[in-house]
């Protein structure tokens, strides 16, 4: 076990690499350059000339790409072109924001969705199951700006109420913090529990029909115990697949989400930064997602061997 | 003395009792900001979510009035001893956020800023005649340039001429993207990115009394619905939307919707460069296929005006374009010059258009339609405003549809736009006789004769056809209703310094 997380560790390096600087050759390719987009109509060819060289883009592409990973590589991720502001300072104070709403949605659309999808599979075909069912789908089906949207219209127009605007980090105070992350929350924690009470309860119907299972109703156990203690242990899989999935994408920020509910996470960052042509903030911002990413896949390989003793690695 | 002072003070007891105007205890007003700021160096900075808030903190020499007209702010007065030298004497008890006092010698570091070209700063090009800025003692600096030009006061209105204090500088190592200290009834105290930017009240402002509040805080809200909300909560105090809400808040008595005429105006750029639009028949035809009052009413919710290149609100400048032919609906004429342009049977033209600015977006699907029934078939194409601003600068495009500002003065309006050798004519519009026109007014002092340089050229303008011109559109500030003493207008939109909130 030690030795392939090591592998994979060691793996990463050749794949951060390779997303470097992919990300770096697309994003000089976009037309339109960070310093057209600053000068806008103001722009004159010698004014061009001082802002290419005071941002060290007077130097081919490759000579760009070797000063900023270089930099990266002593953890300098530069600074922002237009702030000014350290980008890696930066993309860790919100991905604070981001961690703590994918904490925050990922524990509501557990406790949504897991006993729900086991209710379904058990009363299969039943109200209960069709009732939960049109629930999942409906989630499923609302896109998260619309979900959004309505659940701040409704609460400033029926119940004259508006989230609190300042953001409140966990550590200065964990109610605060929830008190600013909670609608959101609730948003992206509806639409997920959708996908994982599907996964949940068809990986549970599955199981259910086995032949182990009715060798542990012979055996005389109860109900709780072939649910709870078999058929459900041995459906977390594909459970688990899918919660990776979503909190991997949700920890590379919901750009959506945090626009509406104002949130200073990842996402709007990294938009911000596309919009702008701010080429460090970009760049850091997406060699970092695609490290998260990493070591979310990891985490899920190492938690299916624990769920899955059968699975073993080398 | 005594006696009066007395009266004044009862007077504004009885008014204050007579309204119930309690002052809130919070004097903080809060703002919905649609971005985070890009940067707030107030000389580099162009975005207008810098702009709005480096105009709080920083002042410039020179200010415009509603009117129009060139007052001081920072300069006390100015004198023209000959027509290539201004002396300007600067206020005196003007204090920098950091407590030191603003003399002549900061009016000098800050132009030696601005004019050094390895700093890149946006001004620059509006000062290039400068030859030399001397303090002449403590309070009084002179300019001298090269040669006459008219409209070199006016450049000092700009932002970008901001004066700023050397030892802060100095102290950032030359940068002030995310430190600021001026002369402005606000200082930064705080700035969290894409969160908020709070600025607290300048104790030490030159205006006594001034400012009323303790303090603005900009909240960052990108979402249009979401600024709408907060401000229907009392969660913030005052925020920019655009024309379709001001319907959803006709009976609310808790917003108050304020406008001002922009100086912003929508056009469609031709290509000259590329065929037929090197053809002013062609070009004409367009012009005289656009129904305006139309446009504005389905574009703009009829909020706007028509308009010219020059702003309307530059009533001393701007023709009255409501009465030129060209700008005129005449299908049958259009029809014609097409005709003897020789596109009898119509033409194809693909319209660019900026897809992040929905009033650009809105303009042209109604001038797709209008131009539709004289023959000329508009395909749009949108596009992101990084490819916007390549295709611009490229003249990859047939037709472009955007919004400029006009600016203050016609130099930058005619001059800047459509001259052959101006820094913003992306077009390839030249025609000497209005070159002409447009450097001459450029080095008249007179403003009669200038003026009426400026209407010939702007005749020409309009007859060729440079650019197709529509309307200037309005800007909506919706504003809770208990802050009062705000009146937004278009020089100093956001101008809170006697700005108070009522209980």
């Amino acid at each position: 076990m030690r030795t392939y997380i090591l592998r994979r560790l060691a793996l990463f390096i050749p794949v951060l690499f390779g997303i470097s600087l992919a990300v770096f050759i697309l994003l000089h390719m976009i037309p339109g350059d960070a310093v057209d987009l600053m000068m806008g109509i103001e722009g004159n060819p010698e004014l061009r000339q001082q802002l290419l060289k005071q941002y060290g883009m007077d130097y081919p592409w490759y000579a760009q790409y070797w000063n900023w990973i270089s930099g990266v590589l002593r953890g300098d991720f530069g600074v922002s072109m237009r702030t000014g502001l350290p980008v890696l300072p930066e993309i860790v104070s919100r991905f604070k924001v981001t961690l703590m709403l994918t904490v925050y949605s990922s524990v509501i659309s557990w406790i949504i969705a897991i006993p729900l999808g086991v209710v379904a599979a058990v009363k299969r075909n039943t109200w209960v199951d069709g009732g939960a069912r049109v629930f999942a789908l409906i989630w499923v089906s609302v896109p998260n700006f619309a979900l959004g949207t309505m659940l701040l219209l409704v609460l400033s127009l029926v119940f004259q109420y508006y989230p609190p605007l300042e953001y409140t980090p966990f550590f200065a105070s964990p109610l605060g913090n929830l008190g600013s992350l909670i609608w959101p929350s609730l948003v992206l924690g509806a639409i997920m529990a959708g996908s994982v009470m599907r996964m949940t309860r068809s990986a549970l119907l599955e199981n259910l029909q086995q032949d182990y299972i009715r060798t542990v109703r012979a055996k005389g156990a109860t109900e709780r115990v072939v649910i709870g203690r078999h058929a459900l242990k041995n459906s977390l899989l594909p459970i688990v697949t899918i919660i990776g999935m979503q909190v991997g994408s949700l920890l590379g920020g919901t750009v959506v989400t945090e626009q509406i509910f104002s949130l200073p996470g990842l996402g709007l960052y990294t938009l911000t930064g596309i919009n702008q042509r701010d080429y460090p903030v970009v760049q850091g911002s997406i060699l970092f997602f695609a490290f998260i990413f990493v070591i979310i896949n990891l985490i899920v390989d190492v938690i299916y061997s624990w769920i899955d003793p059968r699975i073993s690695y080398r | 003395m005594k006696r009066i002072v007395a009266i004044v003070a009862m007077l504004a007891v009885a008014f204050g009792a007579a309204f119930g105007q309690k002052l809130a205890d919070k004097q903080v007003l809060i703002v919905g900001a649609d971005a985070n700021p890009a940067g707030i160096d107030p000389h580099k900075s162009t975005a207008y979510s810098s702009v709005r808030i480096t105009n709080r903190i920083y002042e410039t020499l020179v200010d415009m009035d509603e009117t129009g007209k060139l007052v001081g702010k920072l300069a006390e007065s100015w004198t023209n001893p000959n027509d290539t030298t201004y002396v300007f004497t600067v206020r005196k008890g003007v204090y920098f956020h950091n407590g030191r006092e603003m003399t002549a010698q900061d009016v000098k570091y800050t132009f030696d800023r601005i004019l050094d070209p390895a700093n890149g700063c946006t001004g620059r090009s509006n000062f290039k005649l400068v030859e030399s800025v001397n303090v002449l003692d403590k309070y009084r600096v002179e300019f001298k340039l090269s040669q006459p030009l008219a409209p070199f006061l006016s450049n000092f209105t700009s932002i970008y001429t901001a004066i700023i204090a050397k030892e802060v500088l100095d102290a950032n190592a030359g940068s002030l993207a995310n430190v600021a200290c001026g002369t402005g009834p606000f200082k930064l105290a705080e700035w969290i990115p894409d969160n908020q930017v709070r600025l607290v009240k300048h104790d030490k402002y030159w205006l006594a009394g001034y400012p009323k509040l303790d303090g603005v805080t900009y909240m960052i809200i990108p979402d249009e619905s979401a600024r709408l909300a907060a401000l229907r909560t009392g969660s913030i105090h005052y925020t920019t939307l655009s024309a379709q809400n001001v319907e959803l808040v006709k009976k609310n008595r808790n917003i108050v919707v304020k406008s001002f005429q922009t100086r912003d105006y929508y056009f469609l750029g031709f290509n000259f460069t590329q065929k037929p639009f090197d053809d002013v028949k062609v070009r004409q035809a367009f012009s005289l296929a656009v129904d305006r009052p139309d446009l504005i009413r389905k574009a703009l919710k009829g909020e706007g005006v028509i308009a010219g290149a020059v702003s309307p609100t530059l009533k001393q400048w701007a023709i009255d374009v409501s009465k030129n032919t060209w700008f005129r609906k005449n299908q049958t004429k259009a029809k014609a010059l097409l005709a003897e342009a020789g596109y009898a049977s119509g033409i194809d033209v693909e319209m660019t258009v900026p897809s992040s600015y929905p009033d650009v977006v809105a303009i042209s699907q109604v001038l797709q339609q209008q131009l539709a029934g004289v023959g000329i078939r508009v395909t749009l194409k949108q596009m992101e405003i990084g490819q916007y601003v390549d295709a611009w600068k490229k003249k990859g495009h047939q037709v472009m549809a955007g919004k400029n500002g006009a600016g203050i003065d016609p130099d930058r309006s005619l001059y800047f736009f459509f001259h052959s050798t101006g820094s913003a004519n992306v077009w390839g519009y030249s025609n000497p006789d209005f070159d002409k026109l447009v450097e001459e007014a450029k080095v008249t002092l007179d403003q009669a004769k200038r003026s009426a340089l400026y209407n010939q050229a702007q005749e020409i303008l309009y007859q060729d056809a440079a650019n197709l011109f529509f309307a200037s559109p309005m800007t909506y500030c919706f504003i809770n209703a208990k802050v009062k003493g705000f009146e937004p207008i278009v020089s100093n939109p956001e101008d809170f310094k006697f700005a108070t909130i009522l209980k």
